[in-house]
């Protein structure tokens, strides 16, 4: 680890890069985008950056990505507020928060509830910021020793934890999987330079883009299933009462901020994890350690205190893998590499060295994001409540514009609008099938990334595969990974045999 | 109904990807495992895919249907969504932002009943307006506004 003047000295670097008017403005105007198009019922924090990643392409690589990470704790806030006035969570990681938020509502302490998310959020992300300047470094050094081999381990299981984390049906979860592998081999391959499975079709020699498919699955596929659910009307959005919380309500919220923070904090590193996993973590320790586990869900304020704040510590700390390793854990991450690499920026172990100013200027914007948040969002909170009573109906043609101005101006291309179009159906078809997208997405980020590490790991092992398994630290990776699945298999196998016992 | 069920339909999709992508990869050299060829991958990622999606199908055909798998398809919103990208995909390189973005949100209102023309007259010109703003003035995009 780093001594402490290291660490001062980073950060000092990070603020000096975070803090110049230029950044602070794009790092407000991300979280005030994020948290206005997030708090928008049925636009989570993935569907939020995707269609506002073009935005972003036209400003610095540091100043585009500074805002991007700031729509993304703006989208994740906003998802909190909708989960907890309305009861419709944007994304998976806010489910747990509709629980005991909306209960709270119901009981007329919406006020409490919404301060206490947006504080334990703020305290969370102090947190993570910190863990993130103290662990990245040591880490980088730990990857220098990482070959293909282990870099193939590594992104195995970073797939594996996302199938573990799917929603549904394992076997689904792994299809979606090779479904985006078989997708990131599109184009032309790059060692031998032949055209892969491009069917004739010129706007396919570069393989297919991010933003098509990212705005198709998580964008327009979206929108489709909403409007099916909802009818094109306002949900009914209860009204604000006070907004600071009691001292009781402090005195049982901040344990349960401080456990929140440490669950959200560690699972968030972990391939694979990030806000979903923190926050349903972070929810069943605290109902393990409660004197009275019934109060859950009838307005338990530690039921939201605990999971926003892991969720904000998770969101945080998983970019740990991606600033290191180049690895996304989880599909908004994978949407940052996609934006990462549309700037010119390899993520990995190089960066921190290279461009140490994009690097702790990321960082450092963290913090700044964080602090921002808490101020416009105590004051505004009742702007966002009024919101989330805009009827969908004018807001979806708005989303639509957006992306389709998006796919169109990346490349100024038609064909890529299409290629939405028809990733947008893809996406539809299989949500409506119940398969879900993000493990999807993860693995069209990292097949090119995997198919490299794989040839050249066999290419120096001489085409003996069991170089995975002769070295110990590919050999350790794999292992997790199986364990992991194994593990994930086992109670559905048990479920199984319950369900078939039932109906004998 | 059996056929609704939605993991034979997933079956049935995963399996014709996974059959175009075996078919597509077979002019591509497969190469050895020490070297592979850049038909290697995704012929066998392509047959793993079909294994998988005969087991996902057959799985779902032996087990009992509940009212659970019942797929509801509506296709009036993701139709009125597609062919509102349609229209602006067809209509920005010869008319310009703001008659595809009009189209656009023209089309996508069917999406949803009733209609309001009122409502989505207002709709189409904040949002040509807001477009032409925001995407052309401000972020500076190279986009023609108007028919050249």
């Amino acid at each position: 680890m780093a001594g402490l003047e290291e660490i001062a000295g980073h950060l000092g670097l990070g603020l000096s890069v975070a803090l110049t008017p230029g950044n602070v403005l794009y790092c407000f105007l991300g979280a005030l985008l994020g948290t206005l198009i997030g708090v928008l019922p049925g636009l989570g924090p993935a569907t939020t950056i995707a269609m506002l990643l073009p935005v972003t392409f036209h400003l610095s690589p540091i100043g585009g990505l500074i805002m991007l990470a700031g729509i993304y704790y703006g989208a994740q806030y906003g998802g909190s507020i909708t989960s907890i006035l309305v009861n419709i969570p944007g994304e998976s990681s806010s489910v747990i928060t509709c629980l005991d938020g909306h209960a709270m509502t119901r009981q007329g302490r919406s006020g409490a509830a919404l301060a206490t998310a947006a504080l334990g959020s703020f305290f969370a992300g102090c947190v993570a910021t910190l863990l993130v300047a103290l662990f990245a470094p040591p880490l980088t050094d730990l990857v220098q020793l990482f070959g293909a081999a282990e870099y193939f381990a590594l992104m195995a299981l970073g797939l594996v934890a996302a199938i573990v984390l799917a929603q549904g049906s394992v076997l689904k979860a792994l299809l979606m999987i090779l479904l985006g592998l078989m997708l990131g081999f599109v184009g032309t391959d790059v060692n031998s330079g032949a055209h892969r499975l491009t069917f004739g079709l010129e706007g396919l020699a570069d393989g297919i883009g991010f933003i098509p498919l990212a705005m198709g699955v998580f964008g327009i596929a979206e929108i489709a299933v909403h409007l099916e659910r909802m009818q094109g009307g306002a949900a009914p959005a209860a009204a604000i009462t006070r907004l600071w919380p009691t001292r009781q309500d402090f005195r049982q919220a901040w344990p349960a901020v401080l456990r929140g923070t440490g669950v959200g904090s560690l699972l968030g590193i972990l391939p694979g994890g990030g806000a979903i996993l923190g926050s349903f973590a972070a929810y069943t320790l605290e109902k393990r350690l409660a004197r009275d586990p019934s109060r859950f869900g009838q307005g338990a304020i530690e039921g939201v205190a605990a999971p926003e704040s892991a969720n904000n510590a998770a969101a945080q700390t998983s970019f740990i893998p991606l600033l290191t390793l180049g690895i996304p854990s989880n599909g908004v991450m994978a949407l940052m590499v996609g934006a990462m690499m549309i700037h010119g920026i390899t993520p990995g172990p190089t960066v921190i060295d290279q461009q140490p100013e994009l690097f702790w200027g990321i960082i450092a914007s963290m913090w700044v994001a964080n602090l921002i948040l808490v101020v416009i969002n105590l004051p505004l909170v009742g702007v966002w409540a009024r919101l989330t009573r805009v009827p969908y109906r004018i807001l979806f043609p708005a989303v639509l514009l957006f992306c389709a101005i998006g796919a169109y101006s990346y490349a100024h291309s038609v064909f890529d609008v299409v290629l939405t179009m028809v990733f947008g159906l893809m996406g539809y078809v299989l949500l409506k099938l119940r398969c879900e997208p993000a493990p999807l997405l993860l693995a069209f980020v990292l097949g090119p990334m995997m198919e490299e590490s794989l040839r050249r790991a066999l290419l120096i092992g001489r085409g003996d595969p069991t170089v995975f398994v002769t070295r110990p630290l590919s050999a350790a990776i794999l292992a997790v990974a199986a364990l992991l699945l194994v593990v994930t298999i086992l109670p559905a196998v048990r479920g199984l045999r319950q369900t078939a016992f039932r109906e004998d | 109904m059996q056929s609704t069920r939605p993991d034979i339909l997933a079956a049935g999709l995963f399996a014709t990807i996974g059959g175009i992508v075996v078919a597509g990869s077979r002019g591509l050299e497969p190469g050895t495992l020490m070297r592979m060829g850049p038909g290697y991958l995704p012929t066998t990622v392509g047959i793993l895919v079909l294994a998988l999606a005969a087991v996902l199908g057959l799985r779902a055909a032996l087990a009992r249907p509940t009212d659970e798998d019942r797929v509801d398809w509506r296709l009036g919103p993701i139709a009125a969504i597609l062919a509102a990208l349609g229209a602006f995909a067809l209509l920005i390189d010869p008319i310009g932002l703001v008659g595809a973005t009009m189209a656009l949100i023209a089309a996508a209102r069917f999406a949803d009943r009733p209609l309001r023309p009122g409502e989505t007259l207002v709709l189409m010109l904040a949002g040509a307006a807001f477009s032409a703003l925001v995407f052309v003035h401000l972020l500076q995009l190279p986009i023609a506004l108007w028919p050249a």
